[in-house]
């Protein structure tokens, strides 16, 4: 049933009291900006400090003030302790609350600024939004499983797995940030020495099933992380590859979209064969040959060259990331970034896969005189 | 009657931290009369990097701070060119220090701003959504219009800390984590247009720093005299030292030293050991010097309370961060102490800043930054420097081509670790010491004097009741619920 605003308002002057009022009032303070919960596991912070360089689509005080109600951040939030913990815990409003909400909810003008679900009026069913607000679930870090979980406390005197457990079954959407929570990463490195896993794999062990977006990358790309935030804000699902990564990000790999990739072309793919592996003569690989630099080889590869760096060990094959469009580091809004590995001179060593870093270890091949002996 | 109190989490640091305080009325007045401080996550990157590539090591441990990850990278390229007794060309330690400038400017402006301003400010009706509010509000904080204005600076300071980002990846690849430090050098070339990028973006920086960092730090300090005196610790300081101004090292931009027993006196690296005494790790990881070092946990170990082990020097107990480096250099020697802290991290972020621009100037336009040097089949080095926050040092050993031993010793190490084998707290423990508190309920004293050493690491702090409960804290501020 809807009942108009006016209606309300006439009923609400009868059973209404100040305490309800006040009641009502608090809660819709914090409504209107779908909240966050962002966990830290097993991480080194460096996915937070690359949010916080968020300015192509929006900045972080932007979206903080305006987009998203992050309720619960330990490397910016004000207070510490319980009283840090206590506002994560909180994250839907309470039956009792919503029948103690009725009064005020009239008493604020003829604007309908409590018309939550833009129907154009307001009445239960806009409690009912309130009510069901629910959150998004931001993971960074791995969860470590070895020693009970207390390789790694995640504040309130519970382990990251208790949080993950706490946390990941009411959320409305989970997202696995950075490599670590994406697949394990460098914390579950070999030989994992604490047991750590990724968001999902972490989720399968706790028997939570739940559809986690990854959203890898050591660290991961600021815009990578807002970008699909803001899909979800919008009501959309980001189409997601195989691996639950979102294609708009992910779906092609950095070496499709290298501007070094003619130079591959004509120097290098004639050395690997259709599988992509490589060629040798005589039982050298074609490759070692050009990682040789004192002369007697055409074109060879070092660190610090222009040009393809595949002959380094450079993994933009395997990496699926648009860092050669987006790059790093940008400058304002709708700008591509000032730099990236590959624009550095350095090859990709692979961090937004699920490979980082054992399969792709050593991450680069130091080519120089005498490399192919 | 004591009261013992728990923090956790500890907010507003880089990773997790636990400290326990315990509160008692002394002379009139309520103060921390013991405090415990443990590093409640581990991961294992010693364990984890035996067997690796050498060269990986740049890029690995990187990953241990996401805050200083440039330092990380600087210790482990240092180590390996020390151990072949090289070191790379001008351009390449030029541009080293830059990246690692531009992210000193970073983090500092972060520490003061983003980690420790919310301890002074009184931020209620200005910063009330997440995940400002529910905030701290006690009767000492700055409030009114001036907390407007500071909270004003809390924004623009977002940006110039984002700028200070995007300032080293023009010679870093990206931040954070950059690509281009390998061993031998810096891969980027240094061109006009990227200098010229580079010099606009350092202006920018810089008269935020002049005009506004420290004139806030100054506010603060003129506002919170008593801090002048909270916080002492155990008085003595150590720097590595960073910057190298020369291809040897010989000469740096903060040098190495350290400070104790009222004056600076020169470090032997060799004096440091670690004790495993209150950390979970095999008594036999304890009381070895780095380039020997062992770490195999024990996470049942009785009377542990971290995961931090306790570097000491001597068998005494130093801090490091900011106010070390100033001090060792002669720069700053007004005194020890919460403001002390925070004023030598204001004034060394202007100081290396105007280094900076003079770094511009001497790089050879066009010109390599990187030597080749080919994976070494043994090496036993050690490369140090700084951190934003203190003294870092990479201990590795290579064999056979291999990473066979690697240790790390941190600044948050030396600064919040716990007691040693003597039984002598950490220099967080000891500063804590003596510190009022007011109100149990909202123990911003303690995050004062925490924050001062911008500790770097998943800690918290705990605060527990005298019979053992957790403290409860209300909300402080109107929540949904």
């Amino acid at each position: 049933m809807q009942i108009s605003r006016r209606d309300f308002l006439k009923a609400a002057a009868v059973f209404l009291t100040a305490t309800q009022v006040a009641g009502l009032k608090k809660a819709l303070a914090g409504y209107g900006l779908p909240p966050v919960i962002w966990l830290q596991g097993q991480g080194c912070t460096g996915c937070s400090v690359s949010f916080l360089n968020s300015v192509y689509y929006a900045t972080v005080d932007e979206l903080l003030t305006g987009v998203v109600d992050l309720k619960y951040h330990s490397t910016v939030m004000g207070v510490a302790g319980a009283p840090a913990v206590s506002p994560a815990r909180l994250r839907s409003v309470s039956a009792t609350e919503v029948s103690a909400l009725s009064g005020e909810w009239l008493s604020e003008g003829d604007d309908l600024v409590f018309d939550l679900n833009k129907d154009g009026l307001v009445d239960m069913s806009d409690f009912a939004a309130l009510q069901q607000q629910g959150y998004v679930l931001v993971v960074e870090g791995a969860i470590p499983f070895g020693a009970d979980g207390r390789f790694c406390d995640a504040g309130g005197g519970m382990t990251m797995v208790e949080a993950l457990r706490t946390f990941a079954g009411p959320a409305n959407a989970v997202l696995a940030v950075g490599t670590c929570a994406a697949y394990g990463g460098i914390s579950a490195g070999a030989p994992n020495p604490t047991g750590a896993v990724g968001v999902k794999s972490a989720l399968g062990t706790l028997g939570i099933n739940k559809t986690v977006i990854r959203i890898p990358g050591c660290p991961t790309h600021p815009d990578w992380i807002v970008g699909t935030v803001a899909d979800l804000l919008a009501g959309k699902t980001p189409a997601l590859d195989a691996d639950g990564r979102p294609l708009s990000f992910f779906g092609a790999t950095v070496h499709e979209r290298c501007p070094n990739k003619a130079r591959y072309d004509a120097d290098f793919a004639r050395r690997v064969d259709r599988h992509g592996e490589e060629v040798s003569v005589n039982g050298r690989s074609c490759l070692t040959c050009h990682a040789n630099t004192d002369g007697h080889v055409k074109n060879p590869r070092q660190l610090g060259m222009t040009g393809c760096l595949y002959p380094l060990n450079c993994k933009g094959r395997v990496t699926h990331a648009d860092c050669p469009v987006r790059k790093w580091n940008s400058a304002g809004k709708g700008e591509y970034g000032v730099n990236w590995c590959v624009g550095g001179r350095s090859p990709c060593h692979a961090c937004t896969e699920r490979s980082f870093p054992d399969g792709v270890s050593p991450f680069f091949t130091p080519n120089g005189p005498g490399a192919d002996d | 009657m004591a009261t013992t109190i728990t923090i956790d989490p500890v907010t507003r640091i880089e990773g997790h931290l636990k400290i326990e305080v315990t509160i008692d009325t002394v002379g009139g007045l309520q103060q921390v009369v013991d405090a415990r401080s443990s590093g409640t996550m581990f991961r294992g990157f010693e364990i984890m990097l035996s067997g690796r590539d050498p060269f990986d090591g740049a890029y690995y441990t990187q990953r241990i701070c996401g805050v200083c990850p440039v330092s990380h990278a600087m210790a482990a390229c240092t180590a390996i060119e020390k151990g072949l007794g090289t070191a790379p060309p001008a351009n390449g330690r030029i541009m080293r220090n830059l990246v690692l400038g531009a992210n000193y400017l970073q983090s500092h402006i972060l520490h003061f701003y983003h980690l420790a301003a919310l301890d002074y400010i009184n931020t209620r009706g200005i910063l009330d959504c997440g995940p400002w509010g529910p905030q701290y509000a006690t009767p000492d904080m700055i409030g009114g219009e001036t907390a407007a204005v500071l909270v004003g600076h809390y924004v623009e300071a977002l940006q110039m800390r984002r700028k200070a980002h995007q300032m080293g990846a023009i010679f870093g690849g990206k931040l954070p984590c950059v690509s281009t430090f390998v061993p031998g050098g810096c891969t980027e070339v240094p061109t006009a247009a990227k200098i010229n990028e580079f010099r606009v973006l350092l202006g920018q920086v810089r008269d935020f720093v002049v005009n506004t960092y420290i004139p806030d730090v100054q506010a603060v300090a003129a506002t919170f005299g008593d801090y002048s005196h909270i916080g002492a610790g155990c008085g003595s300081l150590i720097a590595y030292g960073v910057f190298d101004l020369d291809s040897s090292g010989s000469t740096k931009l903060l040098r190495r030293g350290r400070y104790t027993n009222v004056s600076v006196q020169t470090l032997d690296v060799a004096q440091i050991r670690e004790y495993v005494k209150s950390a979970w790790y095999t008594a036999d990881c304890g009381n070895l010097a780095p380039a020997s070092g062992q770490t195999k946990v024990s996470p049942d170990k009785a009377g542990a309370y971290s995961w931090i082990k306790a570097p000491r020097y001597q068998e005494a107990v130093y801090e490091v961060g900011p106010l070390a480096r100033m001090w060792v250099n002669g720069d700053y020697t007004l005194g020890i102490s919460v403001l002390d802290r925070l004023m030598a991290r204001a004034l060394e972020t202007l100081k290396v800043a105007d280094a900076m621009a003079g770094w511009l100037d001497e790089l050879a336009v066009d010109q390599t930054g990187y030597a080749y040097l080919a994976v070494p089949t043994t090496v036993t080095a050690r490369g140090l420097t700084e951190a934003p926050r203190g003294a870092l040092g990479h201990w590795v050993t290579v064999a056979d081509k291999k990473i066979s031993r690697y240790q790390v010793v941190t600044p948050t190490a030396w600064n919040a670790s716990g007691r040693d084998d003597r039984d002598q707290p950490g220099p967080i423990e000891q500063a804590l010491l003596g510190t009022p508190v007011a109100d149990v309920d909202q123990p911003v004293e303690v995050l004062r004097v925490i924050h001062s050493f911008d500790p770097c690491l998943s800690c918290s702090v705990h605060m527990l009741r005298p019979d053992g409960r957790r403290c409860t804290v209300v909300p402080l501020q109107g929540l949904p619920v």
